[in-house]
């Protein structure tokens, strides 16, 4: 970062040391306590995803017809499902898919909308006309009817990498798909004022190409709201990952997901047994909400209003 | 001004046709995409030979372009005639003319649960920032908000069809262990359909139990959304200047809470509400899942189930048309709440 040797002198009789605004915005964050808590609590939920196959004991899949529909107890802290298998090692194990469905859903998503969102903001005209129309038609849709008939049709669809861990790249492919309309309005909105800058007049006075103006220039300075953006949409597509395997039509067992474990256990809790369909539940509650903090505690802490 | 209006309307429909021709030729295109189809009962008939099979897609119409299916398809439905169902073999505007009430009415009643409990919510909690009342509001809204609405439902069926109990026992009479403890008490709440099995009219009272726990579960949806942004409108309007002139004009606060904030902070929110809305539909179809709630959204979920395709296409083509209309009305209102709005 350059600084003039004016701004230097007024923040060297503040503080020896100029701050970044990294560290402006840091400073914000940790003062959002809800934002720091919900920080714990995903970091908490990441690691015992990750180390899962380490610290617990149990598997996964391997069934034990003596331990079926155990409540929790010291042993098993989230009781065993219907075929004995220890709850809470499968919660971690699904929270694993769940969180990388989100991540990755949302990774397609944010590419899509980004490309198109520039595109129609720095272009204009025709292509924003045309852009623009898709993205509101695509708002339109009837989500999650739609989701749903894709989702059957890529059962059909014979790619390996689709197929993978239940189907687990082609719900991400077709979350990514329907989640990319708010991120493109966002960056057209950043791109039509931004190319009106001087920096932008500048960097083509010296020829740069667009698509140098597009990446290396306006680009980077749409950074914020979309970081701010995509961290709420991944908390979005969890819950829209969980609703499709909750009705059967996402990731397919026995490869866990929270939303097929709540699938599975939904004729079990209509009999008592509440712990099979809480945990899993609670997970995606945790996550959401933790994530929805973050998210709120990034905005509060990028806004360049609040900055001090 | 009526005929004002009346053109709007018109205008808005006529825009919306464009949309709607789109958003079927995508559904048209994956479900002809889609497996199975209208040929797979024949395919499995031992009877038929091979070109029978071809015979039979030629009198169908099969084997044309897509283009050309699109076009009959489309004609079709324009007079009328949105096809059969693959598994009932009823019509499919028949088999959604059944259901489409009792959805209606499933998300009308919660919808406006949903309003009466989070606009009050958020009016309240913006007029006293940083009370006590304001710091539960935001949490409510903020659990709201993460809440997925099928883990929800399944807590209200556990908590109120499972372990609650109807307190009046028919051998022991009422007490008040018995919520909790009575072996033969019928559940508090009954936990799916809309009548006790096997009763064909249900009275009122019947109707009215066995819709409380879905009508809860959609509520939850949307409401920690609207809480949120009911009180940031009333924050911003709040300290607007007409806010300081009504109040310096001696009005009672409660005239100018109601008179002056509430109508002004409202009319944006209308807008969400408006964004909001078509989500209703995916809402209900998680509702009456998990509910057995007769209506288009199950009704969806189990030709999904069938892979029942012209039952598919004609359920998402009706929500298309309702989502129209729902904006429409929306931005009725909102122009209604909104003087400075022309429809122009």
């Amino acid at each position: 970062m350059t600084t003039t040797s004016a701004s230097l002198s007024t923040s060297d009789l503040r503080s020896a040391k100029p701050r970044t605004l990294r560290d402006i915005a840091w400073q914000q964050f940790r003062h959002h306590q809800m934002a720091m808590f919900g920080s714990a609590i995903l970091g908490i939920l990441i690691l015992g995803t990750i180390f899962v196959s380490v610290l617990s004991p149990y598997s996964p899949t391997d069934s034990s017809l003596r331990e079926r529909r155990d409540p929790p107890s010291l042993i098993h802290p989230m009781g065993t499902d219907t075929l004995g298998r220890d709850l809470m090692t499968r919660v971690f194990y699904g929270g694993r898919i769940s969180l990388t469905i989100g991540l990755g859903a949302t990774l397609v998503g944010v590419l899509i909308g980004v490309f198109i969102g520039a595109m129609a903001g720095f272009y204009g005209g025709k292509t924003d006309e045309i852009l623009m129309r898709l993205t509101d038609l695509f708002l339109s849709l009837p989500r999650i009817f739609l989701l749903i008939i894709m989702a059957i049709l890529l059962r059909e669809v014979d790619v390996p990498i689709l197929k993978a861990n239940g189907d687990m790249g082609g719900i991400i492919l077709i979350l990514g798909l329907l989640s990319w309309t708010s991120v493109a309005r966002l960056v057209r909105g950043q791109f039509l004022s931004l190319k009106e800058k001087e920096f932008v007049e500048s960097a083509r006075a010296v020829g740069d190409t667009n698509a140098r103006i597009i990446f290396r220039h306006i680009l980077p300075n749409t950074a914020t709201p979309v970081i701010v953006a995509a961290t709420l949409l991944v908390a979005r597509n969890i819950i829209s990952e969980s609703g499709l395997s909750f009705l059967g039509f996402g990731v397919q067992p026995p490869t866990p997901t929270w939303g097929n474990m709540l699938n599975a256990a939904q004729d079990e809790m209509r009999k008592g047994n509440w712990w099979m369909a809480f945990f899993p539940g609670l997970m995606i509650f945790l996550t959401v909400i933790s994530i929805n903090y973050i998210g709120d505690g990034l905005r509060d802490a990028l806004d360049p209003r609040k900055m001090r | 001004m009526e005929i004002v209006l009346i053109n709007y309307i018109l205008r808005r429909v006529v825009y919306s046709i464009p949309l709607l021709v789109l958003i079927s030729i995508i559904v048209f295109v994956l479900i002809s995409l889609a497996p199975g189809g209208p040929m797979s009962a024949f395919e499995e008939n031992p009877n038929l030979t091979p070109e029978d099979i071809v015979r039979l897609e030629e009198e169908f119409g099969l084997n044309q372009p897509i283009y050309v299916r699109y076009w009959k398809w489309a004609s079709r439905i324009m007079v009328g005639d949105w096809g059969y169902s693959n598994v009932t073999h009823q019509p499919v505007l028949e088999e959604i003319g059944h259901r489409l009430p009792n959805t209606l009415q499933l998300m009308l009643v919660s919808f406006s649960l949903t309003l009466l409990v989070s606009i009050p919510i958020g009016l309240y909690s913006a007029l006293h920032q940083y009370s006590l009342f304001d710091h539960f509001a935001t949490l409510f809204a903020f659990v709201g908000q993460a809440i997925p609405i099928f883990w929800f439902g399944l807590i209200l069926i556990i908590v109120f069809n499972v372990w609650l109990n109807n307190p009046v026992s028919p051998r022991d009479g009422f007490a008040w262990a018995h919520f909790t403890h009575c072996a033969d008490c019928p559940p508090l709440l009954p936990g799916g359909g809309m009548a006790p099995y096997g009763v064909d009219n249900p009275t009122l009272a019947q109707r009215i139990q066995h819709m409380i726990l879905p009508v809860v579960m959609l509520a939850m949806f949307g409401m920690g959304t609207y809480t949120r942004y009911m009180r940031g409108q009333t924050l911003e309007v709040i300290y607007q200047d007409y806010i300081r002139t009504a109040r310096s004009k001696g009005l009672t606060e409660r005239m100018v809470v109601i008179r002056h904030a509430f109508k002004n902070a409202l009319a944006p929110v209308v807008t969400i509400i408006a964004l909001n809305l078509p989500g209703l539909f995916g809402g209900a179809l998680f509702t009456e899942t998990i509910f057995s709630w007769p209506g288009m959204g199950r009704l969806f979920y189990r030709s999904a189930q069938r892979g029942d395709y012209p039952l598919l296409m004609g359920i998402v083509m009706i929500n298309a048309v309702l989502i129209i209309i729902f904006n429409l009305l929306a931005d009725l209102s909102y122009a209604y709440l909104d003087p400075r709005i022309r429809y122009d």
